[in-house]
């Protein structure tokens, strides 16, 4: 029988998640700890993200989200003046959009059940949101859920009402809200993610200087996150990508000359992999995704990555041993190993705590 | 204006971040080696037989150093030596390079020592210094380094019982001062610490089944490594030092 594997077992102590931006904790952005895996000799070395130009080679190839995070939480109230709030998650074709029903709590909103069918909601400046029906659609249309598919009817674009009304999504670990500007990415040139794509948030401009300076190619796509699955263990759901054909060309360059392709985000992996035929081209696209990268579906393009620290059963945490694999490593061994060392090592979780370099050689 | 100079500022000291080697930092003496440059904000490699044990001295060293690479495997090996010197050369260089991994070897009167014992002995405790020396001599000469080999005072009177190990000691001494003339043109300095008796983990080799807790914890020479890594390295150049001795330099209040 194998040994107990801690990514299957930890429980993830309340000093490891990181409950305020690192601006907040006295750091610059790229001042954040970086553990970098060499997954194909197993070795974790410790660092930070602006020592990353160290660790990549002139050549490999980094990939970007270039989604913005908008304010996607939304206080609202039902007819009989229940408070609620709402996290419009995805745009879905036909302009319904997935949303997340949540009520208000102490210290940040939390996740609610109750909805059903039919409900409507009243939003500040007139506008009104109506459930349709329980997301996905796989039981009947009383099925309780968290994700309901819903109508939206505002007087204008539904970005523009984000930005006035809206606020940033938060969840309970982080104690007070912040402003919009810590939720944004310095490659953000799209509005769209409910949640902020964090792999690239350590990212700053002389940071992105340097690596081209050494050699590092950077080239964009684009995925607007939906909200995470954080506080239920659901598979992940469609969301809006974009790969443009400049950059599958230049994966595909890279992986014929032997570079890296290494994503900077879970976000990133779906987007390239939901392009990619299964000898490992890609081709540019866009649309909804629903790819889950897992033992099923191994990676066919990606083969290093930049991420964040997972929670356990986490899906994300199986597209992970998905890149360790490609990357040349054994994959629940090492990652198993990277997160006793990060947790030994007091590394942070979350949007706004420390970051995981992945690569083979 | 101000933000741009600050900036400059910034990168410059980014740049100019030390990086250092220490061989035998697990755990003892070649730790808290590592803690002071840690501290000083140092890039370190670290090496060590023991891989479990330098996965949680690196651990812990990241709090402070921006870099720790841990490189586990025994120095005799040249392929482990290569990797020492190639993740300093990855992290752009080297300024102080620690040779401070050493094996006691048996403890005994020489009427009975294995002779063949030495076999082990010499390619750990000079043999392998030696070659880390010789290979990183380009990087060393490149940043006017520092090289710090351990020694004890084995190696300079008889101590029954430890006239293998202290052979050793003694050869690395004389090695150590040769190398002290010889790369002083090039402006790469050597220096000999004797660290003095100390309760880690090889003390107790030498002693089995004996109390060593009378003598200090290693961390007694931190004061002594927080001023010779405040000196410069061509102004100590040459020297012998005993980091426990009483009247010294590093334990007078300017």
């Amino acid at each position: 029988m194998a040994a107990t594997r801690v990514i299957d077992a930890f429980t993830l102590p309340a000093h490891l998640e990181a409950g305020e931006p690192p601006e907040a904790r006295g750091l610059k952005r790229d001042e954040v700890r970086l553990l970098v895996s060499r997954v194909d000799i197993d070795s974790i070395v410790h660092s930070r993200f602006s020592e990353l130009p160290h660790w990549l080679a002139p050549g490999d190839l980094l990939v970007v989200n270039t989604s913005g995070t908008v304010k996607a939480a939304l206080a609202a109230r039902t007819g009989d003046d229940h408070r609620f709030e709402l996290h419009l998650s995805t745009r879905l074709p036909g302009n319904f959009w997935v949303i997340e029903v949540r009520r208000p709590g102490p210290v940040a909103s939390l996740p609610c059940r109750d909805a059903h069918a039919g409900t409507l909601f009243e939003l500040a400046g007139g506008g009104r949101v109506i459930l349709l029906a329980p997301y996905p659609l796989v039981s009947s249309l009383r099925a309780q859920s968290r994700l309901w598919m819903a109508a939206v009817e505002l007087d204008e674009p539904v970005l523009s009402y984000l930005e006035r009304f809206g606020s940033p999504i938060r969840y309970n670990y982080v104690a007070r809200p912040w402003p919009e500007s810590m939720y944004q990415t310095i490659f953000a040139t799209e509005p769209g993610s409910a949640e902020m794509p964090s792999a690239a948030r350590p990212f700053t401009p002389e940071l992105v200087t340097r690596l081209v300076a050494g050699g590092v190619q950077i080239a964009p796509v684009l995925l607007h996150t939906g909200v995470a699955s954080l506080e239920d263990h659901e598979p992940p759901y469609e969301e809006f990508y974009r790969v443009p054909s400049e950059t599958a060309a230049l994966v595909n360059a890279a992986r014929r000359s032997g570079h890296r392709v290494v994503a900077v985000g879970t976000t990133v992996v779906r987007a390239l992999e939901t392009v990619t035929d299964n000898r490992g081209r890609i081709s540019p696209g866009e649309g909804w995704t629903d790819l889950v990268i897992d033992a099923e579906r191994p990676l066919r393009a990606v083969n290093g990555m930049i991420t964040g620290f997972h929670e356990p059963h986490a899906t994300h945490l199986a597209m992970v041993e998905q890149v360790i694999a490609a990357a040349g490593g054994d994959r629940s061994l090492h990652l198993d190993r990277a997160y006793r060392v990060a947790q030994e090592a007091g590394y942070l979780w979350h949007e706004f705590g420390d970051s995981h370099l992945i690569i083979g050689s | 204006m101000l933000e741009a100079c600050s900036l400059e500022a910034r990168t410059l000291m980014t740049e100019s971040t030390r990086i250092a080697l220490v061989t035998g930092a697990s755990r003892g003496l070649g730790l808290v080696i590592a803690r002071v440059l840690a501290t000083r904000g140092y890039r370190l490699v670290i090496g060590g037989r023991d891989r479990d044990a330098l996965a949680a001295a690196a651990a812990e060293l990241s709090r402070h150093a921006p870099v720790v690479v841990p490189v586990p495997g025994d120095i005799t090996d040249a392929e482990v030596r290569a990797n020492l010197i190639g993740a300093a050369r990855r992290l752009g260089g080297l300024d102080v390079l620690v040779n401070n991994a050493s094996e006691l070897g048996p403890i005994g009167p020489l009427s009975t020592f294995d002779v063949p014992r030495f076999g082990r002995l010499f390619p750990v405790n000079v043999g392998a210094p030696m070659v880390l020396v010789q290979l990183a001599l380009p990087l060393l000469t490149e940043r006017q380094g520092l090289i710090v080999n351990i020694t004890s005072d084995a190696a300079t009177s008889a101590y029954p019982g430890w006239g293998p190990y202290g052979a050793t000691k003694a050869a690395l001494e004389l090695l150590t001062r040769t190398l002290a003339v010889e790369l002083r043109e090039q402006g790469v300095s050597s220096v000999l610490v004797d660290p003095g008796d100390m309760r880690t983990r090889m003390h107790q080799e030498a002693f089995p089944g004996q109390d060593i807790s009378d003598r200090p914890l290693p961390e007694i020479t931190v004061p002594f490594w927080n001023w010779l890594f405040d000196q410069d390295p061509g102004a100590v150049g040459g020297e012998r030092f005993a980091a426990q001795h009483e009247d010294a330099r590093w334990l007078q209040h300017a």
